[in-house]
């Protein structure tokens, strides 16, 4: 008898134990199930007929999806190589041979790390509850201990009562503007929702208001040039810009803030007509080094003065086109201002010092804004001299400033007098959407566009518009509404108990009592909005008895919940159409994963918390994800040369059934099949095709017949609405003629400062799309987002490669990071790459994630825009406990 | 290989219970049954029967099972503390201090669902089982593969029981692949990472010992099959 | 016999990194380990007068992308113990790492920081030119992946003809004894190559060892 057998044939002292382990066997099968709350899991069960039959488990499939970055410019082509719900491989987008009309829609590294983001297994897997807090307020909410509690599991149903009677019992002591509901579009469930469907269901909510990416341009657009569309609009398309012979870029960096092709487009563009490209910009990017022909570096927020300068060399040297400031704008000078004019100033006089006895010579702006005035003569005469076409553009991180208002006007100001505009190569754009090779298209709307998922859900009963701020952006703001709390002051608000109302200075307040804060929709406030340093104490505070997030990781948000409840990707969605960022591409993804444990869609939630709470269908009528994202593609259109729509997508009736969907049939110009299977439609470019953009081309060609939206039906230099809509109503001041002015925080207090004299911008970094992806390790490793300091000033100070700072600013937050001193950024500046997750020591109050809002202070500015580019920052050893770059470190995750 | 010989089907009944308990052990959250059936006699025989074998085995039932009977009169609390435990090591939402699935184990890539949950997944369906919460789950949690295991261990033992040497041969070569190719390449590391874990000491003992039967198992099943 | 090399047109290059994601995917490499490194090199003098007006000069920056240059005359197949290192006959050099000990000879020779020594293997790795997808009638991963097209591959002698380029440049090492297949066009904002600017990647960025 063999050695082992042997022993046990010892071990068992007698017939007794034999009975027992056959005894035991069958008992223990019962074991597990007993006193569990829930059933047993992490069990094997026999296959029946009833098993799913689908499993492959040899050979895969490519499969396309909408990429999991919610929050990227951008959209490209990614695909996974499958073999039943496991994902094997990422794919370049190489569904088609590469060419410059029609290039591959190559992912970005983001986009290619799907997998680590979608099956992370850090990811959330079921709800959760903060072991210390109990539904009903009272003693069983412990508030002190949000961010640091334990959790622990609970199941779906207990999650959903916890939540609708919280809801409702909050609703019901407190009312319904004790409800604040974080967060930004929910692009599933209908995008442009600000808010919290359910809780506009139940009797509404304070939401949250203001402008993120296009500083203080919007409300200046829409005064001066009479639209503004974040750059959709005004830009060139990829095919229109090759036109171009000279390209202006204020703050522009595609090739960290849209990554993926992006740049590919751009550098053709630039090739076709060997366009010459100037960059104004602090930091020598690596945009521009692919790029650029020049680089005027410009320090943060003083862009305005650099302009001005430059508009004293056009008009001092007789370069500005006068033609077309003649026929199409007023307020340039004496002869042609607005008759709405509450003054008589015009900018011509202005530039030349009339009114204030300061000639706005280069001499003037160097001294502001670091460049040789040399440099801006050089600058006036290229720009006034060239033949063109011109394209002068500017991303909105120069007008993420303190007054990127005033710089908003200088721009469109100095462009006019350049006159490129409603010519094929010109343009005169201005947003978030201007370094994005795929806009602008003729109308604003996409080349080819989804139509809608026909959700819907009730408004919002107390904040009337669904997105706040673009209806204050749009001349249309109205004292007897509601718009909630602006994105700087949201936490700051809910600690204070009061919050602004717009108007001048703020200087209406409000009194808010926050008992709930919500965010069931993709965005994240904590990480992203300014005044972050309140954050925490926001969702400590002793009377905020309830939180709520959706959420697929344990980001900074979740972190601070009450309940979290865990959200599907894309990549689980049975069909998930890509949002066209990519005005060329309309992709269609199909379900590339199955739900990840227990994960649910935004989507299923709001249905679920429907039923728990009674609302009918009338009111919420009840749509499956799969019936809402077919509804997207039965919708969907391509633009026609005469400037209609026609169907995309041929969908049968028989595709209607094989999917299990209703609709109508409709006839497009590409089948359903072949839609699926090459996972989407690209547009097959052209030089010349139908889809190049021309801004304003009917206003150039007449003026008369086609007037802008503004006032006076021309371009207003001298807007004197803008100046009295922001009397009215906006945050901070403006002039009716473009005025740069020294901002609080800006460079002139920095030169004068000993201590918090370091100009933060706040960059978007490549290595994530704002706080999404931002905690993928091997992106750590490739891109550490060290603070960039330039050399000098780190030799000045005492820093060496490699040394860790403290940085803080005099709010109060505090950052602490590792400093990479390089040479080709301004001396002055330093940057920050901004989306990392806030990580709060809480020894040393000290945010050890480095999150880039920890330090862009709550600043009250127009119709609530933001300062993301203009802080000023204290830098100086750090000396708490030692830290390391995040490839090293501990994941976020694994708690305070 | 003989049948109905009594030391081979003490030897399957036993490794069948063994499977079990240990799934239990670990599978799922702790509740005072769970922990309470190890301060139960017969059940010590069962597994006591291979501390002859191991003399590592046998100190680490022993440190297992002396961890319990410690708190015997407080098991209450000690299964509260133990879902404390449980929760930061095996559940989350906090990263957790031990990854209870063999794919992170086997490529360093922090993710699940890799080419290894389907190669075990594989295994799975040759044998007609899929865990129960397929597709949303992943399919290499150490509760699974050890339900895995006793599945074939009870179809082994019954197999055994009734004379079918083919289902015999059949249960014990594709609890020997399973071994070989999955449970035995992850658990000492999955064993080893309870040492650095916060809230390893308990589970850290039960890992050890799952380690250590397997290993035991193993060669068992070689001289089952052998003889 | 045709030799593979690749073509690396620095003046285009944005330093992404799609390329070493692309190949960390395919070739399922733990965190650390790259076969290709993305090298960032940049210099500028600022000249700041007494008002703080600074003006940069002499200024450029550019990125270079390198993995394994499968040399003609390869160092680490010269210096291989166990002969686990071979070169096919289209030229692609690779490690056998069946027959690797794990010696780090290769290591120590290869002039361009290709091979490193995996710490879960104990083995030597490097690029391999994705040998799998050429003979398929692909091409490597990371030439797939580029976002600006400024990566790609083939005949290393049709590369030269067809491209004006240098075999190496800063940061690059200058040692070219190996005569490593390879060709990058430099920067239009430094085409002299001169050594004079400074490598910002940190550390980490451009380390091939496991983490």
């Amino acid at each position: 008898m063999a050695e082992l057998l042997k022993k046990i044939k010892e071990s068992s002292i007698n017939r007794r134990s034999f009975v027992a382990a056959a005894a035991v066997a069958g008992a223990s099968a019962s074991i597990a199930l007993a006193g569990c709350s829930r059933p047993a899991e992490n069990t094997v069960t026999e296959t029946t007929e009833s098993s799913p039959t689908s499993m492959k488990l040899e050979g895969g499939e490519w499969m396309s999806y909408n990429c999991h970055t919610h929050s990227c410019a951008y959209r490209c082509h990614n695909r996974a190589y499958v073999v039943d719900g496991v994902i094997l491989r990422h794919g370049t987008g190489d569904v088609h041979p590469d060419s410059v009309e029609y290039p591959q829609l190559r992912p970005c590294i983001k986009g290619m790390m799907g997998r680590k983001i979608v099956t992370g297994v850090e990811r959330l897997k079921y709800p959760i509850k903060r072991k210390n807090w109990s539904p009903g307020g009272g003693a069983g909410v412990n508030p002190q201990l949000r961010g640091k509690d334990e959790w622990e599991r609970i199941s779906w149903d207990e999650a959903i009562d916890m939540i609708a009677s919280e809801y409702t019992r909050i609703r019901d002591t407190y009312g319904n503007k004790a409800f604040l509901a974080l967060g930004q579009a929910e692009g599933r469930l209908g995008g442009g929702l600000l808010g919290s469907a359910i809780l506009n269901a139940i009797g509404g909510c304070l939401t949250t208001w203001g402008q993120a990416s296009q500083g203080g341009f919007p409300v200046v657009a829409n005064h001066m040039r009479g639209s503004y569309s974040a750059g959709a609009a005004d830009s060139q398309d990829r095919i229109a810009l090759s036109h171009a012979k000279l390209i202006v870029m204020f703050g522009i960096n595609p090739a960290w803030t849209a990554s993926g092709g992006n740049m590919f487009n751009f550098l053709n563009a630039k090739k076709a007509n060997g366009a010459k490209v100037i960059f104004i910009d602090p930091y020598f990017s690596t945009t521009q080094q692919v790029l650029g022909d020049d680089w005027i570096p410009c320090r943060p927020g003083t862009d305005g003065a650099f302009l001005e300068a430059v508009a004293y060399e056009l008009i001092t040297n007789n370069l500005q086109n006068q033609e077309f400031l003649d026929k199409y704008c007023l307020g340039f000078d004496a002869e042609h201002m607005p008759p709405d004019a509450k003054t008589n100033e015009n900018f011509k006089d202005y530039i030349l010092g009339e009114y204030d006895g300061t000639p706005k010579t280069p001499e003037y702006a160097s001294a502001i804004c670091g460049m040789h005035p040399d440099k801006i003569r050089e600058f006036a005469q290229e720009i006034g001299t060239n033949a063109g076409p011109i394209a002068w553009k500017s991303s909105g991180a120069p007008a993420r400033t303190n007054y990127g208002n005033r710089y908003a006007q200088l721009f469109f100001t100095v462009g006019w007098m350049l006159g490129c505009v409603g010519k094929l190569g010109s343009e005169i754009s201005a947003g978030s959407s201007s370094p994005n090779s795929h806009l602008g298209t003729p109308g604003g709307a996409n080349m080819v566009a989804f139509g809608g998922a026909k959700y819907a859900y009730p408004k919002n009963p107390i904040c009337t518009e669904t997105r706040a701020e673009s209806k204050i952006a749009n001349k249309m703001f109205d004292p007897n509404l509601e718009y909630g709390i602006t994105f700087t002051e949201t936490f700051k608000a809910i600690v204070d108990g009061e919050y602004s109302f717009p108007s001048p200075n703020g200087q209406i307040k409000r009194s808010c009592d926050i008992r709930c804060i919500v965010r069931d929709n993709q965005h994240n406030p904590t990480s992203q909005q300014t005044g972050g340093y309140w954050a925490e104490a926001a969702f400590r505070k002793e009377t905020v008895e309830f939180v709520v997030v959706n959420e697929k990781y344990l980001t900074d948000d979740a972190r601070h919940a009450d309940i979290v409840l865990p959200i599907q990707s894309t990549l689980e969605m049975e069909v998930c159409c890509g949002a066209p960022a990519t005005a060329e591409f309309a992709l269609f993804g199909r379900r590339v994963i199955e739900p990840y444990f227990e994960s649910k869609t935004d989507a299923e939630i709001f249905f679920l918390l429907c039923d728990k709470l009674g609302i009918s269908e009338e009111v919420a009528p009840k749509m499956t994800v799969k019936q809402a994202e077919f509804n997207k593609v039965l919708g969907a259109t391509i633009l026609q040369a005469d400037g209609t729509r026609a169907p995309l997508v041929t969908v049968t009736q028989k595709d209607l059934d094989e999917y299990g969907v209703e609709g109508e049939p409709v006839e497009g110009i590409i089948d359903f099949a072949d839609f699926v299977a090459q996972g989407g439609y690209q547009v097959q470019r052209k030089d010349g095709d139908h889809f190049m953009n021309i801004f304003d081309k009917k206003f150039i060609d007449d003026p008369a017949a086609n007037p802008v939206k503004t006032t006076s039906g021309k371009y207003e230099i001298y807007s004197q609405a803008l100046k009295d809509y922001y009397d009215l109503c906006c945050f901070n001041d403006i002039d009716a003629l473009p005025k740069y002015k020294a901002a609080p925080d800006g460079y002139e207090q920095a030169k004068t400062e000993a201590d918090f004299k370091w100009q933060l911008i706040t960059m978007h970094i490549i290595r994530h799309a704002h706080s999404c992806v931002a905690n993928i390790k091997e992106l750590d490793e490739i891109f550490t987002n060290d603070l960039l300091m330039n050399v000098s000033d780190a030799e000045k100070n005492g820093f060496k490669k490699g040394d860790w700072v403290l940085a803080s600013t005099r709010e109060g937050g505090k950052i602490a990071r590792r400093v990479n001193p390089i040479p080709h950024l301004m001396p002055g500046v330093v940057i920050l790459g901004q989306g990392n997750w806030r990580d709060i020591d809480q020894e040393t109050g000290v945010d050890v994630g480095a999150n880039a809002n920890s330090v862009c202070v709550t600043r009250l500015l127009g119709d609530g825009y933001q300062d993301y580019n203009m802080n000023l920052l204290k830098i100086e050893k750090y000396s708490g406990p030692q830290l390391d770059v995040e490839v090293r470190r501990q994941p976020f995750t694994a708690g305070i | 290989m003989k049948t109905y010989d009594e030391s081979v089907a003490v030897a399957l009944a036993g490794r069948t219970t063994t499977y079990k308990l240990l799934h239990a052990l670990i599978g799922n959250e702790p509740t005072v049954s769970t922990v309470c059936i190890f301060l139960n006699q017969e059940v010590y025989e069962v597994l006591d029967l291979y501390s002859n074998a191991s003399k590592e085995y046998a100190i680490a039932l022993n440190d297992l099972l002396e961890a319990i009977r410690a708190r015997k009169e407080q098991v209450e609390e000690f299964v509260d503390q133990l879902s404390i435990d449980y929760s930061r090591l095996f559940v989350g939402p906090r990263k957790n201090e031990v990854e209870p699935w063999e794919s992170i184990y086997r490529s360093n890539e922090k993710t699940l669902f890799q080419a290894t949950t389907l190669e075990v997944r594989k295994a799975y369906v040759a044998q007609d089982l899929i865990p129960s919460g397929y597709p949303n789950v992943a399919d290499d949690h150490i509760g699974i593969e050890l339900d895995f295991m006793a599945k074939l261990a009870e179809r082994a033992y019954e197999a055994n029981m009734h004379g079918d040497k083919d289902n015999l041969l059949k249960a014990l070569k594709a609890s020997m692949d399973f071994l070989d190719k999955h449970l035995l390449e992850w658990m000492p590391r999955f064993a080893e990472s309870f040492k650095k874990a916060k809230h390893g000491e308990f589970y850290g003992k039960a890992a050890n010992l799952i380690s250590l039967f397997i290993a035991i198992d193993r060669d068992l099943l070689g001289e089952i099959t052998q003889a | 016999m045709a030799q593979l090399g690749f073509y690396h047109n620095t003046n285009e290059c944005v330093g992404c990194k799609a390329c070493i994601i692309a190949c960390k995917d395919k070739n399922d490499l733990p965190l650390g380990e790259k076969f290709r490194k993305v090298y960032d090199y940049a210099k500028c003098d600022w000249d700041v007068d007494a008002n703080g007006v600074s003006v940069p000069s002499n200024y450029y920056s550019y990125s270079v992308s390198m993995a394994c240059n499968h040399c003609a005359s390869p160092a680490c197949m010269a210096v291989c113990p166990v002969e686990a290192i071979m070169k096919r006959d289209d030229g692609i050099v690779y490690i056998n790492g069946d027959l690797c000990i794990g010696c780090s000879s290769c290591i120590t020779a290869c002039p361009f920081d290709a091979p490193y020594l995996s710490t879960n293997s104990n083995k030597s790795k490097k690029c391999d030119f994705c040998m799998d997808y050429i003979d398929e009638g692909g091409v490597p991963q990371c030439v797939a992946a580029c976002s600006t097209r400024c990566l790609s591959c083939g005949d290393i002698d049709e590369l030269r003809s067809k491209h004006k380029g240098v075999e190496t440049l800063p940061p690059i090492p200058e040692d070219v004894s190996t005569s490593p297949s390879v060709l990058f066009t430099p920067s239009r904002l430094h085409p002299n190559c001169e050594a004079d600017g400074v490598l910002t990647s940190t550390e980490e960025e451009i380390t091939s060892a496991t983490i």
